[in-house]
């Protein structure tokens, strides 16, 4: 069955994967504290290296892809504290170690940034940032063509707005809600230690704050994502959280916001869940634990979410009782 | 955990390649091994290989200390005991390994208490400890004939002893005094300090080897080599990987690092955080130590000033106090820790924050012991060079005064500050409490940490803690899962599945299980472990090399990255064979009610949408209908589309009330509003108040098929037509005749029924030649024969019977035709019969109920398909906005937003605005356009402007983007700005587009239509734009007409770039940016091709 197989080359830990908007490229990040960005080639069936570069003085946490209406562009962010933007180069030949140029090195953070994600297209170039220091930073190129000058729009602090929390390892995380027909932006938020998940999104004084809170974990969450809407009437939220479970919450329209329902516990993994991402539909969802396994749950009729298969490296045996 | 009755410790063995580890309790030490299956489905078993009983210790119940395992190649299970007894404080080296061949392997995973039956291996030295308790043994990993040993305080005596553990055999070491040590370090065993063996010469071993007891020699015959620590305790010690370097906590007040080749210490930092300290094998300058709760980390280069990183075991509930850590040795910066009285390990994943050392070439112990140069480091005679990691590292230099160090100024000090503690995990709880634990070297990679650990009960159990892998979804529904080197990509688009996933199960000698319950000391409890561990194959040829901490090593031990690298970019199709622990997935038959996830990516909506898309799904209902057959009731849904769609030009009125598109339900009690001379609300095209004559109520026509008396005839009829079920008599006929040549004998006889006609049901049934349904037809006859006689006894047991049948059978129309006989009631049918095609229901009701319940009967239903968001329902609301409800629930159940895109397009918004049906249609377009099918949606936005009536064009949505305007007179140079704008950077049609036929007067392209200036000179033939190129003229002289230009039209076109401003006609453009990178016009520099 389709299933390829290919050597990433990275020479440590992959702490980051994303697709371009097509799916057609992907990028990767690792500890060795590069960026490789691969391509599909359709000929062959396989993925090539563009490119690979040094693009960070430590980890490599997270990566981004904006939407190609801004060019091949990419952030990254790092243990050094700093998010940096690179462009593809046209005219850089492949593999050359400089095909993607620094555009952007924004340094506001006081410790290590702990994830990153471009906005949807519609809000504009737009990047949402969350650091150890516990702050969500938003910030925007305002000029297109510019891709060296980046505003800070905003800076909130996760835990209490206006402050900037000094938490140490803060294990913070986001993600941007993708429905474009939205009256504001919107941005999922896991607050580290408060074991919650928070919406941010613009007060009418276009002031970001907190607004909904996603209870239900016991521990801190290690990541969300926000399901792509596909026309549903609700939002999907999934979490993954120290406390071994995946969580999925439903946001249902009211009047003056969203009432949430944690709709789903999902204890499977057994151990801390470090990742979780819908698929294009919202229809699948995977996740990824430190049983080194991935899992795809899906919604049965009846609105169940169900481990539906498991990926391993290596196979699971089963429990023979003696 | 001295303090406990028993107490239990565990180390895996050191050699790289040996699955054995050893439990020492009290009294005894096992030595046990995990047998590899010898098939692949094999179990993997634990086989105790040796025991060893301290005779001395029993008697005085002094429980086993320490424990320490020679790394040294040439004897594998080497290994040094301290016993607690504190009037005969020793250290006893015992091979363990010399009785393997006394015990047979065992199966049963018990293992016997009977020590007495195993071989007992003698002790072969006895170190002195002069009556002090012994706190910390370590053998160094760099020269294993060194073993380090701290002990409790002295009075006037050293506490830090090291010992050449070879001493005795070698026997060139003159035993002499242990003060006179220090200053002679070229002469102990050596040929001179600078020259000694690295590697002890095997021949020396290979006598003693057979000889062990020989060697044994008696207590006070051996003495330290070096001793450190006057007066001191040492509370936990730790050798260096390289460079003779030990680190110490001494006292309860400071961490101390020595080097072999110094008087004294050469580092020295004041803390309380003495415990089980610890050197990370990949990185030499971090080293970690605890104290009551917190766990310090110590960057050497900074260890004067204390930089240390202190993080909390806060999160673990009471007053848990780590008692044991460890660095894993097969990546950077993990560190293992067990707190007192916990059942579950932590594991902490440390990273640098900034500046990070280049790890790679610390571990490879031959590789570092090469790089140690003893000429480089003795040049400086006052003080020693520490150098780390690659060369190209700092070195930092302490002077060797005491508690003073000097730090080389360097411009990256300030980078490599701060560690930071980026993961703390946590393993799964065992069942009772954890007393020490041991990382299984052989086993674990950097992505995979393996450990084993003992409780209290002296039974091992193996914690297993992965890396979570890294994984991302492409727009197609492809699933890509990164593993340690490399990353697998589950491509939903090719098809030649089963074969290779079937392989992939069976391929799989990677993983073993382990399985087994021990049973030590004579405690009988029997716990079940079990464990994955990845065995290699190359174990059987002793080839197998996972040394720990070797990066190069560890890659060929776990063959997958070895694997890959030779398999890089070819597909695993045809090589799945050679490659173990693949990515493998679990097989459904394994594990309950799992699918292989291709599988369920491949049902997953979001690739049904996309095949659908590109084969072709849009809103042409007959096509349709073909594509979806495989789902009932989206066919069914396309097919009344397609029946509304045909009614849709007139015919699906009732007087002036336009019913197209609307439902079943709509129709009926919308009729209720027109008889009342009302249009109905969502019908608001209506106009005219006068009221024609309904044609249903014009006289009975031959060819109609009776329907029940009713109020609402017209609407009735109109529902049944909206239900394609419409037929006259001869129609009928002609559907049952078709449905019986398709051998659908059971809805041909229920289709007539359905109708009213039981004759022709009976003779359908009969045509069959099917012996059941000719039976079925008997019955039906006789019913029919008995209709009207309801009193009758043998009906009432045939009523019996057939009610019996209905609820039996399996065909939904025999199932109704019985149920119908049973009950003579087509209401009661209804309600009973959900299985039945809605169509059918609906079809039944329209026919046979009278108003009062086809109203109840009809508001019931709409409401639970409205509730169920059953697509069919689609049939009771119609294309309405209640069908945009019913749509909306369907649409949350399935996320199929491309059936209710294209089925609500046919009336959203011709007939009525809705922000739902909007929503969709965005998100369908922007799922067509992330998956580049960009026709597809271009199909879709000409299908929708059809169905939007003339009022509203789809293009003129789209207002005109891009205009050139004159530079005299700033109006557009467009003779026409209706002219839709196309990519912003080509430019605008000149003249041809504006005369189409040439009806309007040839006009001048080459200057402004408003001002007559003349337009800019292309750069490259320098005539004014809209001169056609000298290529065009051949084509107008030839056909004498710009409109037959096809495709190259954009040749007259007229480019230039963002950037300089520079351009002319985009032929010349093209063709000189063939050749060039740099503008066309003279002197100007732009390299316009790159801006964009």
């Amino acid at each position: 069955m389709a299933v390829h197989a290919f050597d990433s080359s990275h020479d440590d830990l992959i702490h980051d994967v994303s697709y371009d908007f097509y799916g057609k490229r992907l990028v990767t990040c690792s500890s060795d504290q590069k960026l490789k960005v691969w391509e599909f080639n359709q000929d062959t069936s396989s993925w090539e290296l563009v490119d690979s570069w040094r693009a960070h003085e430590c980890s490599v946490l997270k990566v981004s892809w904006a939407h190609p209406e801004f060019g091949q562009v990419i952030a990254s962010c790092s243990f050094d504290r700093s998010v940096r933007i690179w462009e593809e180069q046209e005219h850089e030949p492949k593999n050359s170690n400089k095909r993607w140029a620094l555009r952007a090195n924004l340094v506001d953070s006081s410790g290590s940034v702990k994830d990153i994600e471009f906005a949807p297209n519609n809000w504009g170039l737009k990047l949402a940032t969350v650091a150890a220091d516990g702050v969500l930073r938003i910030y925007e190129a305002l000029e297109v063509n510019n891709l060296s000058d980046w505003s800070m729009m905003e800076e909130v602090g996760i835990t209490n707005p206006g402050t900037v929390n000094k938490e140490v390892d803060g294990n913070y995380c986001l993600s941007w809600c993708p429905w474009k027909p939205q009256v504001s932006p919107m941005i999922v938020v896991g607050c580290g230690k408060e074991n919650c998940a928070k919406i941010f999104r613009p007060n009418p004084h276009n002031k970001w704050i907190p607004f909904e809170v996603l209870h239900g974990h016991d521990d801190a969450i290690h990541d969300v994502s926000w399901a792509p809407n596909m026309g549903r009437s609700y939002h999907l939220i999934a979490t993954a959280s120290k406390d071994h479970k995946v969580g999925i919450f439903k946001l249902s329209n009211k009047p003056d916001g969203y009432s949430v329902e944690n709709i789903a516990m999902l204890p499977d993994h057994g151990v801390e869940v470090w990742k979780v991402e819908w698929n294009i539909t919202g229809t699948i969802l995977s996740s990824s634990g430190d049983d080194g396994k991935v899992r795809l749950w899906k919604s049965s009729h009846n609105g169940e979410w169900k481990c539906m298969s498991v990926i391993s490296y290596e196979r699971q045996t089963d429990n023979m009782e003696m | 955990m001295s303090g406990l009755p028993r107490s239990y410790d565990i180390i895996w063995s050191p050699h790289e390649g040996t699955n054995q580890f050893i439990i020492g309790s009290n009294s005894d030490l096992r030595l046990y091994e995990l047998v590899p299956p010898k098939r692949l489905d094999g179990k993997t078993i634990v086989r105790r290989v040796t025991a060893y009983t301290d005779s001395s210790s029993m008697k005085d119940t002094a429980p086993m200390k320490c424990l320490a395992w020679s790394p040294d190649p040439n004897y594998q299970s080497l290994v040094a005991i301290s016993s607690q007894a504190p009037s005969t404080g020793k250290i006893v080296l015992v091979n363990l390994h010399e009785g393997e061949a006394e015990e047979a392997p065992s199966n049963d995973f018990t293992t016997s208490p009977d020590i007495s039956s195993v071989y007992q291996p003698q002790p072969y030295i006895t170190l002195n400890l002069r009556n002090s308790k012994c706190n910390a043994l370590s053998f160094s990993p760099e020269e294993p004939r060194l073993l380090a040993a701290g002990l409790e305080k002295l009075r006037n005596d050293y506490c830090l002893l090291i010992w050449d553990v070879e001493q005795p055999r070698t026997g060139s070491i003159s035993g002499r005094s242990d003060r006179s040590i220090h200053n002679e370090l070229g002469n102990i065993g050596y040929d001179g300090y600078p020259s000694f063996p690295l590697e002890p010469s095997k021949s020396v071993y290979e006598t003693s080897r057979f000889v062990p007891t020989a060697c044994h020699v008696r207590n006070d015959e051996i003495k330290p080599t070096y001793q450190y620590g006057l007066n001191e305790s040492v509370n936990s010690c730790s050798w260096f990987p390289s460079n003779r370097r030990l680190v110490a906590g001494m006292s309860l007040k400071n961490l101390r690092i020595y080097d072999l080749r110094k008087d004294n210490y050469v580092q020295c930092t004041n803390t309380k955080s003495v415990h089980g300290v610890n050197v990370d094998p990949f990185n030499e300058n971090r080293v970690a130590s605890f104290e009551e709760s917190y766990i310090h980390l110590w960057d050497l280069r900074k260890f004067s000033e204390s930089i240390s990183f202190i993080f909390h075991t806060k999160c673990i509930p009471t007053d848990s106090k780590p008692v044991r850590i460890s660095f894993s040795k097969s990546r950077s910066g993990i560190l293992a820790s067990l707190d007192k009285d916990s059942s579950h390990l932590t594991l902490y994943d440390i990273q640098e924050s900034s500046f990070k050392l280049r790890h790679s070439s610390t571990i490879n112990r031959k590789s570092s012991l090469e790089s140690f140069d003893p000429h480089t480091n003795l040049t400086d005679g006052f003080a020693a060079g520490i150098s780390v990691g690659g060369n190209s590292t700092p070195i930092i230099e302490k002077s060797s005064f005491i508690g003073t160090s000097v730090t080389i100024p360097n411009k990256t000090d300030e980078e490599f500050d701060t560690p930071v503690l980026w993961k703390s995990r946590k393993s799964r709880r065992c069942s009772k409490n954890i007393l020490s634990f041991s990382w299984i070297t052989t086993f674990s990679t950097p992505t995979s940490h393996r450990l084993i650990s003992v409780n209290k009960d002296g039974v091992y159990n193996f914690v297993t803690l992965e890396e979570a892998p890294q994984f991302c979804w492409s727009p197609v529904g492809n699933m890509v899962v990164f593993y340690p080197k490399g990353f697998r990509t589950f491509d939903i688009d090719e098809i030649h599945g089963t074969v290779e996933e079937s392989n992939l199960k069976r391929s799989d000698p990677h993983n073993m299980k382990i399985q087994g319950h021990t049973n030590i000391g004579g405690i009988g409890h029997k716990h079940h472990v079990s464990l994955d561990l990845r065995h290699d194959h190359d174990h059987e040829s002793g080839n197998r090399t996972p040394r720990p901490g070797d990066i190069n090593n560890s890659k060929d031990a776990h063959s997958f990255g070895r694997q890959l690298k030779e398999l890089k970019g070819i597909m695993l199709n045809q090589q799945h064979r050679s490659s173990e622990g693949l990515l493998t997935s679990i097989s459904s038959d394994s594990d309950h009610g799992l699918s292989p996830p291709l599988k369920l990516i491949r049902e997953d909506i979001s690739v049904v949408m996309r095949k659908r898309a590109k084969r072709g799904y849009s809103m042409l209902c007959t096509a349709n209908e073909e594509l979806v057959k495989d789902s009932p009731k989206l066919k069914s849904l396309w097919n009344w589309i397609a029946q509304a769609e045909l009614l849709s030009d007139g015919k699906a009125t009732i007087g002036n009330v336009d019913f197209s598109f609307q439902g079943v339900y709509s129709i009926w009690t919308a009729s209720v509003l027109s008889s009342k001379k009302q249009s109905p609300i969502s019908t608001p095209k209506t106009s005219s108040p006068r009221s024609t004559p309904e044609k249903a109520d014009q006289g009975p026509d031959d060819n109609e098929i009776p329907i029940v008396n009713t109020s609402k005839l017209s609407q009735r009829k109109l529902a049944l037509a909206m239900c394609g079920w419409d037929f006259g008599k001869k129609e009928l006929e002609n559907e049952i005749r078709e449905l019986e040549i398709a051998n659908n004998y059971e809805k041909a006889a229920g289709i007539a029924l359905f109708h009213g006609n039981t004759e022709r049901a009976i003779t359908a049934l009969n045509n069959s030649k099917v012996e059941r349904l000719e039976l079925i037809s008997a019955t039906l006859a006789s019913y029919a024969f008995n209709d009207h006689s309801h009193s009758n006894q043998k009906n009432t047991l045939l009523r019996k019977m057939c009610n019996k049948l209905s609820n039996e059978l399996r065909e939904p129309y025999l199932r109704v035709i019985f149920s119908y006989i049973a009950s003579g009631n087509w209401l009661y049918v209804l309600q009973q019969q959900e299985e039945l095609a809605l169509l059918d229901r609906v079809g039944i009701a329209l026919r046979f109920l009278d108003d009062d319940e086809l109203s109840t009967y009809l508001y019931d239903t709409t409401n639970k398909v409205k509730a169920d968001g059953d697509i069919e329902g689609i049939i009771l609301t119609g294309l309405t906005s209640d069908g945009v409800t019913l749509f909306e629930k369907y649409v949350d159940n399935t996320g199929d937003v491309q059936t209710a895109s294209l089925a609500m397009s046919f009336c959203v918004p011709r007939k009525f605005k809705d922000d739902r049906v909007a929503d969709w249609i965005e998100n369908y377009r922007l799922l067509l356009d992330k998956w580049e099918m960009f026709r597809s949606r271009a199909l879709f936005d000409i299908a929708r402007g059809k169905h939007m009536g003339s009022s509203t064009s789809a293009a003129e949505n789209i207002p005109p983007q891009v205009y050139v305007r004159c530079n005299f007179c700033s109006q557009s140079i467009a003779h026409n700005l209706c002219i839709p704008g196309k990519n912003r950077r080509v430019t605008l049609p000149a003249s041809y587009h504006l005369t189409p036929g040439g009806l309007l007067p040839k006009q001048k392209t080459t200057c402004c239509p408003v001002c007559f200036k003349s337009l800019p000179r292309c750069s490259i033939c320098l005539l004014n734009l809209g001169t056609p190129t000298d290529q065009l003229r051949e084509v107008i002289a030839k056909n004498g007409s710009t409109n037959d230009i096809k495709g190259s039209g954009f040749d007259l076109w007229f480019t230039w770039c963002q950037s300089c401003r520079h351009g002319g006609h985009a032929l010349h453009m093209s063709q000189w940016f063939e050749k060039h990178k740099i503008c066309p016009v003279s002197e100007c520099p732009c390299e316009c091709p790159r801006e964009i």
